[in-house]
């Protein structure tokens, strides 16, 4: 997910146009514009640009409803 | 150097439930040279959940009369003593939460209700949940406990792999559940295995490039633990996520199903945070329960058997009419099974 805005520990992250409230504890020097996996509400790992361009491809290629899964 | 045929294959670990589902979906698992066998493993956190916990939960909702905030997931897995979606057609409210901090949120909204929620997961989970505790703290939140059941990965394949009748050549390493722990902590457990393990990530060239590295290190009889996912997992893994794991949890006994009962194979709240341990607060007595007649989720979860060699599957069992976890969950090896390979070996 791609972080929109940070407000202390919270963050609003968006993927494939659906965003959501996800907690950056333990990504501490996330920034606004960085890519970060998220587990059940968590960013567990900062990634790549490339690397969340390929995650994009596959979640569209699968074509379900992101929203039931993030 | 080394001779294997589909008579006698290369037998590969996919660990994680969410491996088995990417491997099929992609068709990565149908393009696989025959002398290569795939064997789903027990990483799906609601496949592994022994139906005497989930009792435990479904008892204590009765009981209490407790507001149940569980993942989408739990929800069906049946037991003897009914499932969290039979609780609802009971009128007890059961919520489905996207977060453990939801969880937090809900309790925070609905003071008049007593809540709990079913914290399950590995180690991906668990610094999620910890924020919860966290918040629930900080908060003041007096009405929401938590029913801890987490699953830690590397004594559960330390014991897997001590089993007797394991036959596996190889692990494809979760990517999400190392993102946490990192690479090292699997070294001792592998090593004295003499079993190979690559941390492979999800993508289709992730997978293969895994799937690759395995595969030399197993014809070449190398006992490595190698990282094919370091954009993600490093060596010691995410060392704020383990803080908060270790500030709130703390390892215990745990019972698997398929696995049973391994020693320091979970997690559970801190004593220190006794006040907020579900189990504390509303102690029911240990229920007696057996898994469904005929249902071999048990064996699916530890490889000896494929999903299709179970006489429920495809025919009682249905991720519409699901009996054993491994077809309710989205995660579970029958689940995929059912949904990409039918009703055959593959």
């Amino acid at each position: 997910m791609k972080i929109l805005e940070i407000n202390g520990k919270k963050a609003i992250a968006e993927f494939l146009n659906v965003q959501r409230e996800i907690r950056l504890d333990a990504v501490p020097h996330a920034k606004v514009g960085d890519h970060v996996m998220v587990h059940a509400g968590l960013a567990i790992s900062l990634i790549s640009s490339e690397e969340a361009l390929d995650i994009q491809n596959m979640w569209k290629e699968l074509g379900e409803d992101v929203e039931l899964f993030i | 150097m080394w001779s294997f045929s589909s008579d006698s294959p290369v037998r590969i670990m996919e660990v994680c439930g969410t491996h088995t589902h990417e491997l099929f979906r992609t068709g990565l698992r149908f393009s696989l040279p025959p002398w290569v066998k795939l064997i789903s493993g027990p990483g799906c956190p609601v496949c592994v959940t022994d139906d005497r916990d989930l009792a435990k939960v479904i008892m204590m909702a009765r009981e209490y009369e407790l507001t149940v905030l569980t993942f989408g997931d739990m929800l069906k897995v049946n037991t003897e003593f009914g499932s969290l979606a039979s609780l609802r057609s009971e009128g007890r409210k059961v919520e489905i939460v996207y977060s453990p901090v939801d969880a937090v949120t809900y309790a925070k909204q609905h003071p008049d209700e007593r809540c709990m929620f079913v914290s399950v997961g590995f180690e991906t989970t668990m610094p999620s949940a910890a924020v919860a505790v966290k918040e629930a703290i900080e908060l003041n939140i007096g009405n929401l406990f938590f029913f801890v059941n987490h699953k830690l990965l590397p004594p559960a394949l330390d014991a897997l792999l001590s089993t007797g009748d394991m036959d596996i050549d190889g692990l494809i390493l979760p990517g999400h559940v190392s993102a946490i722990i990192g690479r090292r902590v699997y070294e001792p457990i592998l090593l004295r295995h003499g079993m190979p393990g690559v941390i492979t990530g999800f993508t289709k060239d992730h997978m293969r490039t895994g799937i690759n590295l395995l595969l030399n290190l197993v014809v070449h009889h190398e006992a490595k633990v190698l990282n094919a996912y370091p954009e993600v997992v490093q060596e010691d893994g995410n060392p704020q996520a383990k803080e908060l794991i270790e500030k709130y949890f703390e390892p215990t006994g745990a019972h698997w199903r398929g696995l049973g009962f391994i020693p320091n194979s979970g997690a559970k709240l801190r004593p220190e945070y006794n006040h907020l341990d579900a189990e504390v607060a509303f102690p029911v007595s240990e229920p007696m329960v057996h898994p469904p007649h005929g249902c071999r989720c048990g064996d699916v979860v530890l490889g000896t058997v494929d999903p299709v060699d179970c006489p429920l599957f495809g025919t009682v069992c249905t991720p519409q009419n699901a009996v054993g976890p491994c077809m309710v969950s989205s995660e579970g090896a029958c689940a995929a099974w059912y949904k990409y390979g039918g009703l055959r070996h593959v």
